[in-house]
């Protein structure tokens, strides 16, 4: 019998995502799903709706519901991690204070100010999580699935034993972007893709031996399509590779298309998902509305209506399950430690490669070299990562600023000065969330 | 291929359900579906009153643009594809603004 815990389960979307895709796992009829989560009303709702998609499914599992995780964690086989501290209050100090120094972010929950702070508010309590896994189920697999994934999966990886990989459905829905550009179905599409979270690159795209990538520098031409993605077309131009996230989000893990006001308009002119502030102004509403959904749906589900999609998504972290608890290997995409796996990166930093998933675990593949300018920006990150895991594990308050001052974006538009003075407006504002040592 | 206007005719009722009153009201727009595979178009139109209009016809610019094969929007509308998933593997196309696109979901 197979135990999964979920932490942070009030994260209805997520939650249910993961269960149904569990359910949907071929010979895998029975076990327990431990949901944990601190906010009651939130966690009923993600009950109630795992109950349901279990009858639905006609599976034979069953469902703990708890806010102390302690007591659900021994005999766990794997433990998906997507907390949130304290979001919902904080991400307008998130955007709003950094704005006023001129960084003006899009979604800020994995890098620039916003992402750092979300770090610094979370990963104290991811630590404390992974501490008890050890302690409790030290042999299970663990999947982070919360931002900064980047920083957040470092984190278990530096201060853990634990096997820790963190999920991102980045790179395939990237690739069947992009078999649509190219106009090949995705099945016969090859592809290697590698580099860190969010910025991973699209290093080789074939279909039948034919380079795909005078194909996509085509369609890139094609007004229609280049709109869709202005700014991971021009580093395309630029760097001559595909990257793996949006162009509103990657646009701000790049020091080029948002330092200026100029810039920003020209670009969201053509992207208005790229607009200032989008995930501030619309994630809390959106994630009200994400809750009446699930609602709705239960209350279809009482009149007799099928309402939940039984179908499985595209998220690897079921078929982490599958390879490893079936034996049915697996090939995802993780983020994992970088043993030498990209060749050109820092070694014990987090990357993103391809990963091999069978009852050893995982698995990652070794990449090789990264074409040096990826490479180059891809470290820049690396760096800022190494140095929030640094501030955490030795309560190093300044590590903390130093990776403000190293965030590429933060560092194209601001002094040094103006980053303290940022971070400790920041820290000032959300000192409620944060660790003892950050709130001088 | 399948007979798609009943499927058409269940989300123009889903907007005018007393449930979904709330959640369309003040929202008016035009939501474009087209079927390469049955080569038609609808437009799903919305009022200011939360009221749906559904007819056979296209628009030069409509506010929601969505393209799919006929088999696909009925899997969806009878919970057999998830429609995130459909988007995401391209067998589902839409366009427009983001916050529209989301109010959409509600229809399936």
């Amino acid at each position: 019998m197979v135990k999964v815990a979920l932490i942070g389960a009030g994260s209805g979307t997520f939650a249910q995502n993961v269960i149904t895709d569990i359910l949907a796992i071929d010979g895998l009829d029975s076990g327990t799903f431990a949901l944990v989560d601190l906010d009651t009303r939130r966690l009923e709702l993600s009950q109630a709706v795992a109950v349901q998609v279990i009858r639905d499914a006609g599976k034979r599992w069953t469902v703990q519901a708890t806010t102390d995780r302690r007591s659900v964690l021994p005999g766990c086989d794997y433990v998906f991690n997507m907390i949130e501290v304290g979001g919902a209050t904080n991400v307008q100090f998130d955007y709003a204070i950094p704005l006023k120094y001129g960084v003006d972010q899009c979604v800020a929950d994995t890098i620039g100010p916003g992402g750092i702070f979300k770090y610094l508010r979370t990963a104290p309590d991811w630590l404390a999580i992974c501490r008890d896994i050890e302690e409790l189920c030290p042999a299970a697999l663990v999947i982070n699935y919360s931002n900064p994934l980047s920083a957040m999966t470092l984190t278990a990886l530096r201060a853990t034993s634990l096997q820790v990989v963190g999920l991102c459905q980045s790179i395939i829905l990237t690739a069947y972007q992009l078999s649509d550009y190219v106009d090949v179905p995705y099945e016969e599409m090859r592809y290697r893709c590698a580099g860190i979270n969010h910025l991973s690159w699209f290093v080789t795209l074939e279909h039948h031996g034919e380079d795909l990538y005078p194909r996509l520098r085509r369609a890139a031409e094609v007004p229609e399509i280049y709109e869709q993605e202005p700014v991971r077309f021009d580093l395309m131009r630029a760097f001559g590779y595909f990257t793996t996230e949006s162009s509103g989000h990657i646009s701000e893990y790049v020091p080029y298309f948002r330092k200026r006001r100029d810039l920003l308009d020209h670009y969201v002119s053509i992207q208005p998902d790229m607009v200032s502030g989008a995930r501030a102004r619309n994630w809390p509403r959106e994630r009200v509305e994400r809750e009446e959904r699930l609602r709705d749906y239960l209350e279809r589900e009482q009149r007799g209506e099928r309402a939940f999609f039984l179908d499985r998504s595209l998220d690897a972290g079921s078929f982490v399950v599958e390879g490893h608890a079936l034996n049915r290997p697996q090939v995802i995409y993780g983020n994992v430690r970088n043993s030498g796996l990209i060749d050109n990166l820092p070694r014990d930093g987090c990357v993103e490669v391809a990963c091999l998933v069978d009852r050893n675990g995982v698995q990652p593949l070794h990449f090789g070299a990264l074409p040096a300018p990826l490479a180059a920006l891809d470290g820049a990150h690396m760096a800022v990562h190494d140095l929030l895991v640094q501030a955490l594990l030795n309560e190093d308050r300044e590590a903390a600023v130093q990776a403000l001052m190293l965030d590429p974006l933060t560092a194209a538009v601001c002094s040094l000065a103006e980053i303290r003075q940022m971070f400790e407006e920041m820290a000032a504002a959300e000192r409620e969330y944060l660790p003892n040592f950050l709130t001088l | 291929m399948a007979d798609i206007v009943p499927y058409l005719e269940r989300m123009r009722a889903r907007v005018e359900q007393p449930a979904m009153q709330q959640t369309f009201k003040g929202f008016a727009r035009t939501i474009q579906l087209t079927f390469p595979d049955l080569q038609r178009t609808f437009v799903l139109s919305i009022g200011e009153d939360g009221s749906a209009l559904l007819e056979e016809k296209s628009l030069p610019r409509p506010d929601i643009a969505v393209t799919t094969a006929s088999d696909v929007l009925a899997a969806i509308l009878d919970r057999k594809t998830n429609p995130e998933v459909a988007y995401i593997t391209r067998k589902l196309k839409v366009s427009g603004k983001m916050e529209d696109l989301l109010r959409l979901q509600k229809l399936l």
